[in-house]
């Protein structure tokens, strides 16, 4: 058979670092099988794989790829580059933790890597289809990921919960891509906007199409009310991977919404379809914070803070515009550094997984290990918003987008819930410093790697809470290069 | 040093990361470090105090640096008659507190220096910061290190108390940073520039109905700061539970970071408003002050009484700013002065007794003056002050904000010059029950007498309640030229928006603008590629434009 | 000296600093040196300025002493300047002499306290206060000296801080006087909104230029007025003087009864272009003066502390004086203040050397006979007394009747109301003969009633003591015949200066027919021989049975008076309870209920996450039902 019509010229270059990942995993896997022995070296072999990766991305030139459904472009750099870093602070994370719950397997980095290249697809798909592809690719890896600590009951069953929920969701992507075929003879984004163009915004066929594909990608995001998956999913994950799980997924997922939306205009505004965006974005908001404050797991109460974020980011996804593009990959960013960080402390505290890690468990901490509980502070006050930290930046920056364009309600809303957000926030630093560990309290085992990947997280979280201006020069350039 | 402001600015934050390479155990070496750092740090404020011109009206020894140039956000600082005083106190209190708790700390003293040091950066910070948005950083940067001193050196019931400090404030605040926002894009679309230095919004047309609710957005926050009743009930909580140290900070200098935002922000951005609203703080304020010191005569215990009465101090404070008159306000930014003195003498007494009793039930005490009478001259002097007798400070404030609220609002006065009587009867109850009758209690037959290092910590702040008490004017005088200023501003801005139908006009496309969904592309543009302001240059009036 | 005028009240400021600092660790000799010194060089000083000012200023008119400028802040501008002007030199001299004779009388009276440095620390404080409250040459500095003085009575009313009373009463004078000082306030600030001054001279210059709003000028005469009452002790603001007892003696002869109570009476005089431009307010002071100046003496009557006797018989003659100022004999008000000063120091000194003979007894009830005891003591306290109860030719006579006479000839009041002042200042004179010497006949007559160590213990003062009670009664003697025998009335001549002409405003001395004024000379004379005849006939012989005769014929009355009317148990019931329990509602109720408002928006909150965790089942079942609800929910109203 034939395969000139996609074997155009630069398409290796297209598809760099996706090969590099993809190989760079069979290798991971090979490695574990032959030398067993030099299991301790998977992880940095893993690093050096993602950072080879990254610095593939510099080879990128950028255009249309494949027949017009694959687009490289500067946002797809930046967002390229965000899968990575969290890749690699999970990868840090997950050495120590594997080491001590004894499964370190090369499969795990492995399935990280095709994860990432799942995600990488999504956020250059130019065509439904690819982004579906994606998108199954990232869930089969997250499916394994999260239910890789085999034997313990909790991450069995998220893991069969996520897969479960996972394929319901599927369908529904699949079955608003199918109308959205219909309607526009076409599965391509460049096709929606010839069509969209011209389209009656009144046809509800064409709404249907768009609440299935919002809500199948909605479960992704986790944004309320398709976040039921969420917090029993990240209990009973690894923590590494819970922090990965509760980022960067969601990053690729938004990138993706950014294309489609932008390749509906305007008859996303017409059909009112953005007010389903809101009253996600609004139920996600008060749902997230409001349950956050009933949670003593604390991995559960990220997960309800994360729906919360997700909530945040879709006010700037209101309105299509290079500035929320930019606010949106700015807080994609900033969340993966503090979050993964947040996850990370937690990853490191030794108790038996099947357990709740609770707040009891971290009592004293900040006194007991002073870096770790500071870290932990910090990645606190990032998640509640407060300066000097990249939370507040990123925060500001979608209330900015939104008063911008004249969404002050929502902003206000938002606002209100970040009100109650400070509460359960401050509440995990409340038990780092002002409670007394008890006898049950448990010790945090951090190794030279885990140590590293919070540095790095913290390092960033004060480099864009202090001095942003780099960041929103790239974000801000690569937005209005996506959106002309 | 034309950078002085910085120095001052950077140096605690400075010592604190030093702080935090010592060795746990090396507990005296920390606390002296903290001291010597907080003193050099009071030194180099008096290089602002050296530098800074009398009979300018702007900001001086200005610094600015682009921070944020997409949205015209700058590194920018600068000092007028209006904040001049309150940066001195700040420096002042600092080396008071970790001089008056040498020896009363003695859980994690590490973490204490640091919590302080970074505190009194942050509270330098709100003070000389001329950038909208980086005041509201160093104005929510001032929260973590109190939270943590509240919540871990704190009394029985902290955690309360810490948590409800923290969570009043930050509802507040957030709302304020809608706010802030809002007004800058207001700003953007009315000039084309986007910009957070104030000066620059000095100018910031608004449509009344936008006035109103930026007015009650940041008026809200400032508010409860203050505290303002009836925003006011986090503080008693607030000021019981906290460490000597952290009431001192707290009611010293951060209440007062809530009265300072009303006259640098509130005035001058939302004149009309303040127009029209001026009765509502007013009437608030006044009830504040008879409110607070009522209460305060009936409490059982020692810091909540003083905690009440800061209530009734600071109700005066907003009187003064409120009323718009020169007198009035040059009285409450002196007054603010005066209450940080006096108050935290008064807290700092609290603890040095707290300290040999663990006890702050009047009902425990008794006679302390025949075993203790350095400390009881020493508290009586600091309630004198507090309650304003001529010669002390505390009088000087009092007086020009009620003489200068009486030309303006003379019913809400007389009202609020009843809080003098008041003052007295709580007061004076204080110092009966603690130190006179005879002593009922034997533990205090033989309390050990003041410390050296507390009554180090307390004689500069006498000297200084005399200083201001006799010669008044070295203070008013430097800060004359600014509240005339802010004053004109003030009045300009009010009749701006009132007669002008042009500006009417505009503010009317404005607000459209705002309202719309997707604003003009032009307006967008410059939003991205117009880079910040040029700094402002001390001679600009106030950034009138 | 008139350039350094600030010196006067800053040498006694020094010997407060000196003695408050150093006075414990040098001891009794340094401290006694510092106080007397101080005093004395305050004294002498103030003596040099006097004369170098009549020298300097014959006709009369002020000198301003400019030190610096004090406040300047918008139209707030006051300077901290001393003045010297007719009034001021009067009182200057009556507080600096009497104020160092009543130094050299607590050397001896405080000899076995400790304390001894503090409280001649507080006196020399009180010294230098009561100096700037006269000197000061506007309203601001006089209310420096006004509240300082405030101040040092409380410190020394409260001196014996060990006890449970004193330092209560301390506060109760404080807070009282602060009352008084909220009207002060006021009126300066309304003197500063309308005159934009407020320096005497400017004042009463604007004043007497005419066309400012009578009710102003009236509101302003007023609020002084209020603060007058809380420093002169009268209706309603009299109730702290009495309590004010619990203070050492000599405290009780110079602040409670010389000095400090009267400077009410002065800034009325030192106001009068005010008040005389505004005859309603005058009106008010003469009613009050003459109300607090029966009342008082009515309660005198059956009192048996020596000393509380003495303080009624004070608020009492503070009355008068007001009587005076309010009816325009402003002169006569300052004549009585002065003779005042002389005869009721001399009485409290004098209580104070028998409290010290009876070593601390104050109880008139354990005393008497003691005349032969302490002979120089009983001598001069009688010549006090009979100054006081208006014999002439002795000081008091002289003053009361010209103030009696000038309410009954006020030409400007209408006529029953100047009977009405008339006869209460009447009665009130015959209650004050009486009392007095009720307390002369129980305390120095009869037989001794005390215990035996305290008769085996009496004993007559030491010199200290004794000697200024002798000048005081000389002064008490002479002074009045000097100061003011009628038509050749020094002091009137001497204070005309400080009286502006003030088109259509009372002159300040208006002629009383010589028939009238001799008839009325005449009245008191009798009234004051009345009253006299009225105690002898009562306690000469019978002593203290006659009270109890008196308690059993109208044992309500008796009530009443040995109770003070129940006035402090009427302001306890009516104002402080009441104010006290309103404050525990704030606190226990809005302050609690603010809270819980917040508190509940917070549960509120919490609840709905709770609420919300409900649908967190952990079933995917109903994961999946919650999502396809979602869509449909969508479906519906978007499509």
């Amino acid at each position: 058979m034939n395969l000139n019509p996609l074997l155009e010229n630069g398409w290796l270059n297209a598809i760099l670092p996706e090969l590099v990942l993809c190989i760079g995993g069979i290798v991971l896997i090979l490695w574990d099988a032959f030398a067993p022995k030099l299991r301790g070296a998977t992880a940095p072999l893993a690093v050096i794989v993602f950072l080879a990766a990254g610095w593939s991305e510099r080879l990128l030139v950028g255009g249309n790829f494949f027949g017009g459904t694959y687009q490289i472009s500067a946002i797809t750099i930046i967002f390229d580059y965000t899968f990575l870093l969290a890749a690699i602070l999970a990868t840090l994370f997950a050495r120590a933790y594997l080491a001590r719950e004894r499964f370190e397997r090369g499969e795990f980095y492995a399935l990280l890597m095709w994860g990432t290249v799942g995600m990488m697809m999504m956020a250059k798909g130019l065509d439904l289809l690819v982004i579906v592809l994606g998108l199954e690719l990232l869930s089969i890896c997250i499916f394994i990921l999260v239910g890789f600590h085999r034997r313990i009951a909790v991450s069995n069953e998220a893991s069969l919960k996520y897969f479960l929920m996972g394929a319901f969701a599927t369908g529904f992507v699949l079955y608003g891509t199918a109308l959205f075929y219909g309607a526009t003879g076409s599965t391509n984004l460049a096709a929606f906007s010839r069509y969209f163009a011209t389209a009656d915004a009144s046809n509800p066929l064409l709404t249907i199409a768009f609440i299935l594909l919002m809500s199948g990608l909605g479960f992704k995001l986790a944004v309320a009310p398709f976040h039921g998956w969420a917090p029993d999913v990240y209990q009973g994950a690894p923590s590494p991977i819970a922090g990965w799980l509760s980022t960067a997924p969601k990053a690729a997922t938004l990138i993706a919404l950014v294309r489609i939306f932008s390749s509906m205009t305007p008859v996303m505004q017409q059909a009112s379809w953005m007010k389903m965006v809101a009253a996600l974005s609004i139920l996600s908001m008060i749902i997230g914070n409001a349950v956050a404050i009933a949670q003593r797991d604390l991995k559960r109460m990220l997960a309800y803070s994360g729906i919360a974020h997700v909530g945040y980011m879709l006010i700037a996804l209101l309105s299509l515009r290079d500035e929320s593009v930019a606010a949106i990959s700015i807080y994609v960013i900033t969340y993966a550094l503090m979050n993964i960080g947040a996850f990370g402390v937690i990853s490191m505290l030794a108790k038996n997984q099947n357990d709740p890690q609770t707040l009891d468990d971290i009592a004293g901490l900040g006194f007991r290990r002073p870096f770790y509980g500071l870290a932990l502070t910090i990645c606190m006050f990032s998640l509640s918003g407060l300066p000097p930290t990249a939370g507040f930046i990123a925060k500001f920056y979608i209330f900015k987008t939104a008063v911008d364009s004249g969404h002050l309600t929502i902003a206000f809303i938002g606002i209100l819930t970040s009100i109650v957000s400070v509460y359960y926030y401050l509440r995990v630093v409340y038990f780092l410093y002002m409670k007394e560990a008890d006898a049950t309290a448990h010790a945090i085992d951090p190794d030279i790697f885990g140590t590293g990947a919070l540095l790095i997280s913290l390092i960033g979280i004060f480099a864009i809470g202090l001095f942003p201006t780099p960041l929103f020069n790239a974000a801000g350039a690569a937005a209005r290069a996506l959106l002309p | 040093m034309n950078n002085i402001l910085s120095i001052t600015l950077w140096l605690p934050i400075a010592a604190a990361v030093i702080v935090a390479f010592f060795p746990k155990t090396a507990a005296n070496a920390i606390k002296g470090f903290g001291l010597l750092a907080a003193l050099a740090t009071f030194v180099a404020s008096l290089g602002i105090l050296n530098g800074f011109k009398e009979g300018v009206a702007g900001f001086q020894l200005v610094e600015s640096l682009n921070w944020i140039p997409q949205w015209g956000i700058h590194y920018a600082l600068g000092v007028d008659g209006i904040s001049l005083w309150l940066i001195l106190l700040t420096t002042l209190l600092t080396p008071v507190v970790f001089l008056s708790s040498w020896n009363s700390i003695h859980k994690h003293p590490k973490e204490y220096v640091i919590a302080f040091l970074i505190m009194e950066a942050a509270m330098i910070g709100v003070f000389v910061a001329t950038d909208l948005l980086l005041f509201y950083v160093f104005f929510e940067l001032t929260l973590l290190p109190m939270y943590l001193v509240i919540g871990v050196w704190g009394g029985a019931n902290r955690i309360y108390a810490a948590i409800k400090f923290f969570l009043f404030t930050i509802a507040g605040s957030l709302l304020m940073l809608l706010g802030i926002i809002y007004l800058a894009f207001a700003h953007l679309h009315d000039t084309g520039v986007i910009t957070f230095t104030i000066t620059e919004l000095y100018g910031t047309l608004l449509t009344s109905h936008a006035q109103t609710l930026l007015f009650f957005a940041f008026a809200l926050a400032f508010a409860i700061k203050v505290p303002l009743f009836p925003l006011h009930t986090w503080l008693p909580d607030a000021h019981v539970e906290a460490p000597t140290g952290g009431s001192i900070i707290l009611a010293g200098v951060m209440l007062k970071m809530g009265t300072y935002g009303f006259l640098r922000f509130v005035l001058p951005f939302f004149p009309d408003a303040t127009a029209k609203y001026a009765g509502l703080l007013i009437a608030l304020a006044v009830i504040g002050i008879v409110y607070g010191a009522l209460v305060a005569w009936v409490q059982p215990d020692m810091k909540k009484l003083v905690a009440y009465s800061s209530v009734s101090h600071l109700g005066f404070c907003v009187l003064g700013i409120f009323a718009l008159n020169q007198t009035s306000i040059e009285g409450s930014i002196l007054q603010m002065v005066n209450h940080g003195l006096s108050t935290g003498a008064l807290f700092l007494c609290v603890g040095v007794i707290y300290e040999r009793r663990h006890t702050r039930l009047l009902a425990d005490y008794g006679g302390l003056a025949k075993t203790m009478p350095v400390y009881a001259t020493f508290f009586i002097i600091a309630m004198l002050s507090s309650v304003g007798l001529p010669g002390l400070n505390g009088f000087i404030g009092e007086f020009l904000i009620l003489a200068g609220s009486f030309q303006t609002h003379p019913r809400w006065t007389i009202v609020a010059a009843t809080g003098v009587i008041l003052a007295a009867i709580y007061l004076l109850w204080l110092i009966q029950r603690v130190f006179f009758g005879p002593i009922t209690n034997e533990e205090n037959r033989n309390v050990k007498e003041i410390a050296w290092n507390e009554i180090v910590a307390l004689v500069p702040l006498v000297i200084l309640m005399v200083w201001i008490g006799v010669r008044p004017n070295t203070f008013l005088r430097k800060m004359t030229p600014s509240v005339q200023q802010l004053l004109q501003v003030v009045e300009k801005q009010g009749r701006g928006t009132r007669d002008e139908t042009p500006a009417t006009a505009r503010n009317l496309s404005t607000a459209r603008s705002l309202g719309a969904k997707s604003p003009s592309p032009s307006a967008l543009v410059v939003a991205t590629s117009v880079p910040g302001p040029s700094p402002l240059a001390p001679a600009s009036p106030g950034g009138v434009r | 000296m008139l350039n350094t005028l600030w010196l006067i009240p800053l040498l006694p400021f020094a010997g407060f600093l000196l003695n408050g600092l150093f006075g414990k660790r040098l001891g009794k000799g340094f401290v006694t040196a510092v106080a007397l010194l101080a005093s004395l060089g305050a004294a002498v000083a103030g003596t040099i300025a006097v004369v170098q000012y009549h020298a300097a200023y014959p006709t009369g008119e002020r000198h301003v002493n400019l030190v610096y400028n004090w406040i300047s802040s918008g139209s707030v501008r006051a300077d901290l300047a001393f003045q010297l002007d007719p009034l001021s030199v009067v009182m200057l001299m009556v507080v600096t002499w009497v104020g160092f004779l009543i130094h050299l009388y607590s050397v001896g009276y405080m000899a076995h306290e400790h304390g001894y440095g503090r409280y001649f620390a507080y006196l020399n404080l009180f010294l230098s206060e009561m100096l700037v409250l006269i000197l000061g040459s506007s309203y601001l500095i006089m209310f420096i000296g006004w509240e300082g003085v405030g101040l040092c009575s409380y410190l020394l009313i409260g001196f014996y801080y060990e006890t449970d009373y004193a330092p209560a009463a301390g506060k109760k004078a404080f807070v009282v006087n602060r009352i008084g000082d909220f009207g002060f306030l006021i009126a300066m600030f309304l003197m500063f909104a309308y005159f934009g001054s407020v320096d005497f001279a400017k004042v009463s210059q604007i004043a007497a230029a005419g066309g400012i709003e009578h009710g102003l000028l009236t509101a302003i005469c007023l609020l002084l007025f209020l603060g007058a009452c809380g420093k002169s002790a009268q209706i309603p603001l009299y109730v702290w003087l009495p309590d004010a007892m619990a203070g050492p003696t000599p405290v009780s002869a110079l602040i409670h009864a010389a000095t400090m109570v009267t400077a009410g009476v002065y800034m009325v005089v030192r106001s009068n272009a005010l008040y005389r431009l505004a005859p309603g307010a005058m009106m008010v002071v003469a009613l009050i003066g003459a109300l607090t100046a029966l009342f008082a003496a009515t309660i005198g009557i059956r009192q048996w502390d020596i000393k509380k006797v003495l303080a009624y018989s004070t608020v009492s003659q503070l009355g008068f004086m007001f009587i005076g100022v309010g009816v325009g004999a402003f002169t006569a008000g300052v004549f009585h203040l002065v003779t005042h000063a002389f005869f009721k120091a001399c009485l409290f000194l004098g209580s104070g050397s028998v409290i010290h003979a009876m070593s601390g007894e104050q109880d008139m009830r354990k005393m008497g006979g003691l005349k032969s005891k302490i002979p120089i003591t009983y001598w001069t306290f009688l010549i006090a007394t009979i100054a006081i109860s208006g014999i002439p030719p002795l000081a008091g006579f002289f003053s009361k009747d010209e103030i009696l006479a000038s309410a009954l000839a006020n030409p400007y009041f209408p006529q029953w109301f100047n009977a009405v002042i008339w006869t209460l200042g009447t009665l009130a004179a015959f209650c004050t003969a009486f009392y007095m010497f009720r307390l002369v006949y129980l305390t120095f007559f009869g037989s001794f009633r005390g215990t035996h160590e305290q008769e085996h213990h009496l004993h007559e003062s030491p010199w200290t003591m004794t000697l200024p009670l002798i000048v005081l009664a000389t002064l008490s003697a002479i002074g009045g015949a000097i100061l003011g025998w009628p038509h050749r009335h020094f002091l009137a001549a001497w204070l005309h200066p400080i009286f502006p002409e003030i088109a259509g405003a009372p002159e300040v001395q208006y002629e009383i027919s010589p028939n009238l004024e001799y008839g009325l000379m005449f009245v008191s004379t009798a009234i004051a021989v009345l009253g006299i005849w009225a105690a002898y006939s009562r306690f000469y012989k019978r002593g203290l049975v006659a009270d109890e005769q008196f308690a059993q014929k109208m044992p309500a009355v008796a009530n009443g008076m040995e109770n003070k009317w129940y006035v402090d148990e009427l302001y306890g019931a009516t104002i402080v309870r009441p104010l006290e329990g309103f404050s525990r509602f704030l606190w226990r109720g809005i302050d609690a209920l603010i809270d819980g408002l917040l508190a509940l928006l917070g549960y509120v909150v919490a609840a709905i996450g709770d609420l919300l965790r409900f649908f967190q089942t952990g079933n995917v079942r109903n994961y999946a039902l919650m999502f396809f609800l979602g869509v449909i929910v969508f479906v519906w109203v978007l499509a």
